[in-house]
């Protein structure tokens, strides 16, 4: 569960709504602001050492780019990163060669390092101008193993294009989980991160390149599904010891689901101040512009230039706890919707597209993944 | 004049059937020539004006058939110095031919509309008739000058009030008891006031210059009218205070409304140096202070919050004031507790004499108010209500959200004045105010404000007088989440009780003393959530009640050294204790107020810490000329409660905040001085004003700050301080053919927080440094006004994204700039209104009145804020967020019944 804090944040967007109440016609507008690059190129590392049946410590490190900009964010290779325990036994991160991305993976039951719930970690990151930062200590919060995830179709009312309200089917996905990790010990604060992976086959029909499309592929394609917040739980807020069908996200049916789709649920424990943070970022990702809002606020992340205290560092490092959650959606659970394909476009239209060569399609691959059964 | 006799005289025959629209018929024989223009006036469309001792004797004989109403004049007044003027088709003017030939002033012809006024009634016996209105000056104003004496010694007397009441205009006498004012012909009421002398008040007809005679009886005084009193006319330079502006109330149903409401806070952004954040927005700024920064008195009671509708509307009923004046800078000592300004709204009393009913109609909300005798002359009562109808709109609409969907607010005031012993006065008072408002099965809000007060007015002798009062005020709101497992409630509420001495003694006209006490007992509930229905899983949260009292004494005398000096000097010496039980968190000594810095948890009652504030207020005007002074002045303010809020503006359910141990109260000083200069006899009036202040305690909330059920409220504080800074111009012209008033502020607002901001100063929320206002009416005659509105302000300071970064998850996270870095666009605004006036004749059972106006008339989209959000289709978008997207017309019928 939110804090409070963004419970009155929900005031403000429904606010936009509430005041049509009052006949003010009140509304959004797309604005065009004049992108500020001065703070374009600050460094942000983000860390985290997570612990399941497989452990392994991940590091992207990357500086910050214009909301304009269509490069993204501009990878730092190279660059050393130590993980330290408070006991200041070390283990070095590899990585960086080719993306700023820094991965050690390791059997948990051998690790490197000792890795235990109470103990704190911290990152040390040296980039390739010499400069040094590191993180604060911070303590690995033990994790409540989560009972299951369901699905259920329902329906849902939406508003259309013409302010008219109409039913549509959407799948729920709920988790139930306790929230104490060890009884007696109070609840954790939980984070989820949601991911689907839906099958895809080449449907040619239509397809100008039809013959020079080797043969029909099946690709699987995965998609962050909370792309536009945190899904976090402060268990600390509430007065249940256990989440009973707590409800993550609903969707709507689409033809992802023509073919069949699996669901990752992925919880993970935090201790309070990446909790904290995380409650941060979502604040500033759930603004609304209405006089509810928060004032935004300056992210603080947890690392800092050991010789230059000045310099704004962005991003988090934690270690967390994890529990891995699947479940599938098969085609007649979510009632055999259409796949999409072919797409009966004009020609001039009819470029290479994803019904023609699922490959296409962000995040495709044409690995099975391991836990495909179907 | 016209229609004094109604005799039909039968040597005169008018044949109204042969009548045209343009041509007459009549016959006379050896007839005076008043008698023939008495006859066609009453036996044609047409009324002719004329003043019969400037006919000759003459007697007439002629006839005429379907003749030109020309052509019968011309006869008449052949042998004449009179000509005629036809002022429009049906009204003809008869006067000299010396007066014609002049040019005359558009004030001329909406004086001659103002004569037939005036006749419209026979005067009474106790009716003054001044002048003539073939003597009118081409200005078309007439000057009076009169004259104020001791009925009984003959001697005149000085600094008496005249207020004429229809004007709202007032003056004072001089030492030789004169007084001279330039008004348009019509009927007045003269009320004439003066310490240990019987009110007088008087039904005056002017037609043209002349002079006035007063004579006044010695006795008892009504203590309401010498405190709210009207300005005297050239209090703009004579008044020793700087920074103080007095609100129209008859403008007030003349500017232009929102959905048709008149709005005394929307009025009240005209003024230099008083802003707000934007529409939908509660309360308003002043010099750059913060909204809590006010102290709003409705009489002597403490108005928490001010607006409906989340500010679209102000929570106050424009037919039940009497005065609204704002110190915005010189704050008189018997005021304290805010640092920025005072607002006294003064109410009014009921009608001693007779019943009267007034409404206004909107298509939002309308306003009733009714007013009588209890005890004729003795006691009164004024009884006024506003609601809102959209609740029931609602639900007549064919949208199943809106019909789900349900919004409400409401006043009521209640007020009972009983005279006693002729020279005491007891007031009761009621008021309540209610909003409500649910969206769907979402989320709702109420908040609503109870205040009853007791005022006692005693005048002990003619130099001597005090003002008791006591009063008790809740407001308190809560926040409702509907759906879900984290459905809530989350109230909050302040009251207070309040006592209050103020003392008068006025032992010469050249000193006056006020000395007083007040004591006040806020109880603050910062916040209690509660979970809403069997689903929600949320721990419920109750803070402890805090409780504080705030005692001042105060003493001040305004002192007249010369004709041209006055200062006016005070000492407010405050004490404040914040009380218990309540349980008290100690924080590790020297470390930084946070949570994991807290050492233990007492449980603590009695005095809990205590301030004392030593408040010295001076102020001095020194005239250069009769119509030009200088003023200055310093204050010295401290601030013992707060409204937290970690939005742009408090909201109405934003939670109040007393001093503690560990939130210590605000304190600013506060400088101005400026030059006041009117002229062409105080219609015009103009200042420029420059002020300073500097706040040495404020706080602001840290990065991320939670407010709403906090127990910790003191670790999310920031103690720093602050600076604002300005000049400000106003150009009012009072009265004429065009009238309005233009306002130009240019301010600048900093705040310096350690910990926020990296430590440098920063603009606060509230600084605009530009804010214009024109506010223009053109009276095309006494019923008919157009008026206009032009607003322009800076954008006020936003934080704003500069840059983002992306995490391993593909969540683009923004990072915002340094505080209040930015600014959001300007804000530029133009109203338009017309008012068709109330009639003529005054002796109508019941007057109508109607305004229409367009609110926004360029239906701007004024940003109220701006935000980026981010998708994945488009990428990161910037928003604005504007609270009217359109223009707002509107129409209001005015009704009242006599």
């Amino acid at each position: 569960m939110k804090s409070k804090q963004f419970i009155f944040k929900k005031f403000g967007s429904l606010l936009l709504m509430a005041l049509s109440l009052f006949a003010t016609n009140s509304c959004l507008q797309e604005i065009d602001l004049q992108p500020n690059d001065e703070a374009d190129g600050l460094l942000v590392i983000q860390g985290k050492l997570s612990i399941a049946d497989s452990g392994f410590v991940q590091v992207y490190i990357s500086r910050t780019f214009g909301f304009k900009k269509t490069t993204g964010p501009k990878d730092v290779l190279h660059a050393t990163v130590t993980l330290t325990d408070d006991a200041g036994n070390e283990m070095d991160i590899p990585g960086g060669m080719l993306d700023g991305y820094y991965r050690l993976g390791f059997d948990p039951d051998t690790p490197p390092i000792q890795i235990t719930p109470g103990t704190k970690y911290q990152l040390k990151v040296k980039t390739p101008d010499n400069k040094e930062y590191v993180s604060t200590p911070e303590e690995l919060a033990r994790l409540p193993i989560s009972q299951g995830i369901r699905i259920v179709r329902k329906e849902k009312e939406f508003e259309t294009t013409t302010g008219s309200i109409q039913q549509k089917p959407v799948l729920e996905l709920m988790i139930s989980t306790p929230l104490e990790a060890i009884p007696g010990e109070g609840n954790k604060k939980l984070i989820w991160e949601v991911t689907s992976n839906y099958k895809l086959t080449d449907t040619p029909n239509g397809c100008q390149w039809e013959d020079t499309i080797p043969h029909i592929k099946t690709c699987y394609i995965q998609s962050l599904e909370n792309i536009e917040e945190n899904l976090f739980f402060d268990g600390q807020q509430s007065s249940l010891t256990e989440l009973t069908d707590f409800i993550l996200f609903d969707q709507l049916i689409t033809y992802k689901f023509a073919e069949g789709c699996y669901f990752t649920v992925v919880q993970q424990s935090l201790n309070s101040d990446a909790f904290k943070y995380f409650q941060n970022t979502q604040e500033l990702l759930s603004r609304t512009g209405s006089m509810f809002d928060p004032l935004p606020g300056n992210l603080r992340g947890n690392f800092r230039n050991t010789s230059d205290e000045s310099e704004q560092v962005f991003g988090y490092f934690y270690p967390t706890m994890e529990d891995t959650l699947r479940i599938y959606v098969s085609p007649d659970m979510a009632d055999f919707p259409e796949t999409n394909c072919p797409r009966n476009l004009p020609d001039a239209l009819s470029a290479p597209n994803q019904c023609c060569d699922c490959l296409l399609a962000p995040g495709s691959s044409l690995t099975k993944p391991f836990y495909w059964e179907f | 004049m016209k229609k004094l006799s109604y005799i039909l005289l039968p040597a005169i025959c008018l044949l109204f059937g042969h009548l045209t629209a343009q041509n007459i018929s009549i016959e006379f024989n050896k007839n005076e020539i008043p008698v023939i223009l008495k006859a066609i006036d009453r036996g044609s469309p047409y009324r002719i004006f004329f003043k019969e001792a400037t006919l000759p004797d003459k007697k007439l004989t002629g006839a005429f058939s379907d003749a030109p109403i020309a052509d019968v004049l011309n006869q008449l007044l052949s042998e004449t110095d009179l000509t005629y003027w036809f002022y429009d088709a049906k009204n003809i003017i008869i006067l000299p031919k010396t007066l014609i030939a002049k040019e005359f002033t558009a004030d001329y012809y909406t004086a001659i509309e103002k004569t037939k006024e005036a006749a419209a009634k026979p005067p009474s016996k106790r009716e003054i008739i001044i002048g003539q209105i073939d003597r009118l000056a081409a200005s078309g104003k007439a000057t009076i000058k009169g004259h104020v004496t001791n009925k009984k010694s003959k001697k005149p007397i000085d600094l008496a009030t005249v207020y004429i009441e229809e004007l709202e205009l007032g003056i004072t006498t001089d030492a030789n008891g004169a007084f001279e004012v330039k008004v348009p012909p019509g009927k007045y009421t003269f009320s004439v006031n003066y310490l240990g002398f019987s009110p007088y008040k008087k039904q005056v007809t002017i037609y043209s210059d002349g002079d006035l005679e007063i004579k006044m009886r010695k006795g008892a005084v009504e203590l309401t009218t010498v405190v709210v009193g009207a300005d005297a006319v050239d209090v703009n330079v004579g008044n020793a205070q700087a920074g103080r502006t007095r609100i129209e109330i008859a403008s007030l149903k003349k500017t232009p409304t929102f959905l048709g409401s008149y709005d005394l806070i929307k009025n009240l952004l005209f003024a230099p140096g008083v802003s707000s954040v934007g529409e939908g927005t509660t309360g308003f700024n002043v010099r750059g202070g913060e909204v809590d920064q006010n102290l709003i008195l409705q009489d002597e009671g403490i108005v928490f919050n001010t607006a409906h509708a989340l500010g679209l509307f102000s929570a106050f009923n424009p037919d039940l004031l009497s005065s609204v004046i704002l110190y915005k800078g010189n704050i008189p000592a018997q005021y304290g507790g805010r640092l920025s300004s005072v607002l006294d709204i003064g109410m009014k009393d009921g009608d001693f004499n007779s019943y009267n009913l007034k409404g206004s109609f909107g298509p939002v909300a309308s306003n009733l108010k009714v007013e009588g005798p209890v005890i004729k002359k003795k006691s009164s009562f004024i009884v006024g209500a506003r609601a809102s109808y959209t609740k029931w709109l609602l639900k007549a609409l064919k949208i199943p959200e809106l019909n789900e969907s349900s919004s409400l607010f409401y006043d009521v005031n209640v007020r009972f004045t009983q005279k006693l012993k002729k020279k005491n006065t007891l007031t009761l008072a009621a008021y309540t105010s209610t909003d409500n408002f649910k969206f769907q099965n979402q989320f709702g809000f109420d908040y609503s404000t109870t205040m009853g007060q007791v005022i006692y007015k005693n005048i002990f002798s003619n130099k001597l007088f005090s003002k008791l009062s006591l009063v008790a005020n809740q407001y308190s709101s809560t926040q409702y989440d509907y759906e879900g497992l984290d459905a809530s409630n989350f109230s909050n509420s302040a009251s207070n009780f309040k006592i209050k001495e103020l003392l008068t003694y006025q032992p010469d006209k050249n000193n006056k003393w006020e000395m007083g006490f007040s004591s006040i007992l806020y109880k603050v509930n910062p916040g209690d959530l509660s979970p809403r229905g069997s689903e929600s899983i949320l721990l419920p949260k109750m803070l402890d009640e805090e409780k504080g009292i705030e005692n001042a004494l105060f003493v001040s005398l305004e002192k007249t050294l010369s004709p041209a000096l006055t200062i006016s000097a005070g000492l407010r010496l405050s004490a404040y204790m914040n009380l218990g039980p309540k349980s008290v968190f100690q924080y590790a000594p020297d470390a930084p107020i946070r949570v994991e810095n807290i050492i233990d948890t007492l449980d603590k009652s009695g005095i809990l810490a205590s301030y004392f504030g030593l408040e010295p207020r001076l102020s001095a005007r020194y005239k250069l000329t009769p119509t030009s002074s200088i003023k200055g002045g310093y204050s010295r303010m401290s601030q013992y409660l707060n409204q937290l809020y970690n939005s742009d503006s408090p909201t109405p359910t934003s939670q109040y905040q007393l001093s503690t141990g560990l939130i210590k109260p605000f304190k600013s000083h506060n400088f101005s001085i400026g030059y006041f200069r009117n002229m062409e006899d105080n219609n015009w009036v103009t200042s420029v004003e420059f002020y300073y202040r500097f706040i040495d305690r404020l706080y602001d909330y840290k990065d991320f700050a939670i407010i709403p059920a906090n127990e910790h409220i003191e670790t999310e504080l920031r103690i720093g301080k602050g600076s604002s800074y300005g000049v400000e111009l106003s150009i009012q012209k009072k009265t004429g053919i065009w009238n309005g008033r233009l306002s130009y502020t240019y301010s600048k607002t900093r705040k310096q927080v350690p910990s926020i901001n990296f430590g440098q100063p920063y603009p606060s929320g509230f600084d605009r440094p530009h804010d214009f206002s024109l506010l223009l009416n053109r009276s095309f005659n006494n019923r008919h006004t157009f008026t206009l509105n032009i607003v322009y302000q800076t954008g006020r300071p936003v934080t704003a994204p500069l840059t983002n970064y992306r995490t391993p998850n593909h969540l683009v996270i923004p990072i915002y700039s340094r505080r209040n870095e930015f600014r959001i666009p300007d804000y530029q605004r133009i109203d338009i209104a017309y008012t068709i006036g109330q009639g003529y004749k005054k002796d109508r059972k019941f007057r109508t009145s109607w305004t229409f106006s367009i609110y926004n008339l360029l239906g701007r989209k004024n940003a109220y804020s701006i935000f980026f959000r981010q998708s994945p289709f488009t990428g990161t978008q910037a928003y604005k967020f504007s609270v009217l997207g359109s223009a707002f017309p509107s129409v209001t019928f005015n009704l009242e019944m006599l």
